[in-house]
């Protein structure tokens, strides 16, 4: 393979590079960032090929314009978008080969909120603290720690890919050098309607309100604002008052803690959240419901329902097998396709 | 020297330990203790280990969450986590260090040392004497790579936050607000108010200069010794 750089031409909304963040630097402040949705940036990496803990682009709301370079592996994975190369769109959720330099259109994401890019080979940035991911609050990581602006011009490997085995194999060529395979696999993350069930596991904060607030909690369903970004979710509804919420001392949180400042309205962390919260936290979304929760759109609601960690644990797990066996078929008819 | 301890989950992956009862009366020193303890303890690999004043979240790696499918993750969590901090005997005589952290208070650096004396009552003299003269005790690192939370304020300085916070506050600047003081590790949004800088680099290569259970005192120096300074200056306690 051989150095290679894509170039920005149109940047979106907020696009960054992410992987699955930086860890074992918490108890120095340092938040762990990375993709907003794990599995969607997972899914991506595997079907070009790539360990899933590589570095792609994360887009929310909208997407970018990018010139790339012939000799690229790509796919798309997350919210629905419909990438564009002049003026064909390209499938999701299946590798995408690009024999020549051309120029993609992402786009809006019309579904969900969140779409990764994958690179066969990665987005080769450095790593900062063992991590690719970008922290935009503390410049930290990605691309000088900022989100893709015009001109930027992002490493990648490029490799000679026969278009002449691709069809003997069963790719079919559109655009005349960008070919995807006949197959492509299901989502992996199911997209939120526009209500949504959320599970969390309630604190003992939660458990020791009356239970007529808990209940109003349960009841209300939260609407997705505007002001959200990577370090937190906002959510506007029912205020939920809590004692000593101006107050408290700062304690380790983690993605997910759902946290209720003095105006009542929840904050769920998300990526780029701080190591230490000192807000008051009625509990944490499950692993498995929060790639869903990353994905809610502006002004879509969601509606909370407790769960006991160990019915949040069998989620892991389950989801951990599903996307293992999903991952192993991908990387067979990966091997049959680049020998 | 006795703990006790009580386990909540902190999402599916991670424990919360709280510290309910400690005989030391430096609970920061063994909340550290206990953290450094549970990071290089082999049976467990976590992810992470982040202590706050009286508790310490550990954070799992997925696949030690998924290989105990049949029985309660959370509950052999809790188990392995209390045999290991039963056995634990603590050494707290070499925890913490002594950080002298030299602050020019002059103006141009504590831009809030008006508003200060306005809302406390006291002289610009009188901070800086008050504040200068405190030992102040790491309780937790939080907010940014490098920021610590310094416990020990005067409460005559103790002043709830801005009423709105700052887009950007220069980095080194040393602040204060409610019961805390702090530094600024880089330039970023704060909401303290702030009463002079110090030209020392408070996260470097990856580790904070200040960690959980060290004392720090601040030492103040003239505009023209900011300029030339570069060394801080550290004893063991």
């Amino acid at each position: 393979m051989r150095k290679a750089t894509i170039t920005v031409l149109r940047p979106g909304v907020c696009s960054t590079i992410q992987d699955l963040g930086r860890f074992g630097y918490q108890d120095q402040g340092v938040s762990p960032s990375g993709a907003l949705d794990p599995v969607s940036l997972k899914t991506a990496n595997s079907l070009v090929g790539n360990d899933p803990s590589a570095a792609a682009i994360e887009m929310v709301q909208v997407g970018a314009k990018i010139a790339l370079k012939g000799g690229l592996v790509i796919a798309f994975a997350g919210g629905v978008c419909a990438p564009e190369i002049s003026g064909v769109p390209l499938p999701m959720l299946r590798p995408i080969f690009v024999l020549v330099d051309v120029v993609i259109d992402i786009g809006q994401v019309t579904n969900g909120n969140v779409v990764y890019m994958s690179v066969r080979g990665g987005i080769c940035v450095d790593k900062v603290f063992g991590s690719r991911s970008t922290h935009l609050g503390t410049k930290t990581g990605g691309l000088n720690g900022v989100a893709l602006r015009v001109g930027d011009q992002l490493p990648v490997a490029v490799a000679k890919i026969s278009k002449r085995d691709l069809v003997d194999r069963g790719v079919t060529f559109f655009c005349d050098d960008v070919g995807t395979p006949p197959w492509s696999i299901r989502p992996t993350v199911e997209l939120p309607s526009e209500l949504t069930d959320i599970r969390f596991i309630p604190s003992k904060i939660f458990q020791s309100l009356e239970k007529v607030d808990q209940q109003k909690f349960l009841d209300t369903e939260f609407v997705l604002s505007p002001t959200s970004n990577r370090m937190g979710y906002r959510l506007k509804g029912n205020a939920l008052q809590l004692d000593d919420s101006a107050n408290m001392k700062s304690r380790p949180v983690c993605v997910g803690t759902i946290q209720v400042p003095p105006d009542g309205q929840p904050i769920v962390l998300m990526a780029e959240r701080q190591t230490t919260g000192g807000y008051p936290s009625v509990g944490e979304i499950i692993t498995v419901d929060l790639f869903r929760f990353a994905q809610a759109r502006v002004g879509q609601t969601v509606r909370f329902i407790p769960v006991s960690v160990e019915v949040a644990q069998g989620g892991v797990v389950r989801l951990e097998k599903e996307m293992k066996t999903l991952f192993d078929s991908i990387s067979q008819r990966m091997s049959e396709l680049l020998v | 020297m006795t703990f006790r301890y009580e386990f909540s989950p902190l999402g599916d992956t991670g424990v919360l330990i709280n510290i309910t009862e400690n005989s030391d009366p430096a609970t920061s020193r063994a909340t550290r203790a206990i953290a450094d303890f549970l990071r290089k303890a082999e049976q467990f690999r976590f992810l992470d280990v982040v202590p706050a004043f009286d508790n310490i979240a550990v954070f799992f790696r997925l696949d030690e969450v998924i290989i105990s499918s049949d029985t309660s993750f959370f509950s052999k969590a809790i188990q392995d986590l209390k045999g290991a901090l039963k056995s634990l005997r603590l050494n707290l005589d070499d925890e913490g260090k002594v950080v002298s952290l030299p602050v020019c208070y002059d103006p141009t650096f504590g831009i809030d040392l008006e508003s200060i004396a306005a809302q406390s009552d006291l002289s610009i003299n009188q901070i800086i004497e008050i504040h200068s003269s405190v030992s102040y005790n790491v309780g937790a690192l939080g907010f940014a790579p490098g920021f610590a939370y310094l416990q020990g304020i005067d409460q005559r300085l103790n002043l709830p936050r801005r009423a709105s916070p700052r887009t950007r506050v220069e980095a080194g600047s040393v602040a204060i607000a409610s019961e805390y003081t702090g530094v600024y590790p880089a330039d970023l949004p704060g909401g303290w108010h702030v009463l002079g800088r110090t030209p020392v680099k408070l996260f470097v290569a990856g580790r904070s200069l200040l960690q959980v259970g060290d004392q720090v005192q601040f030492q103040p120096i003239s505009m023209s010794d900011f300029t030339k300074f570069n060394r801080v200056s550290t004893k063991k306690l």
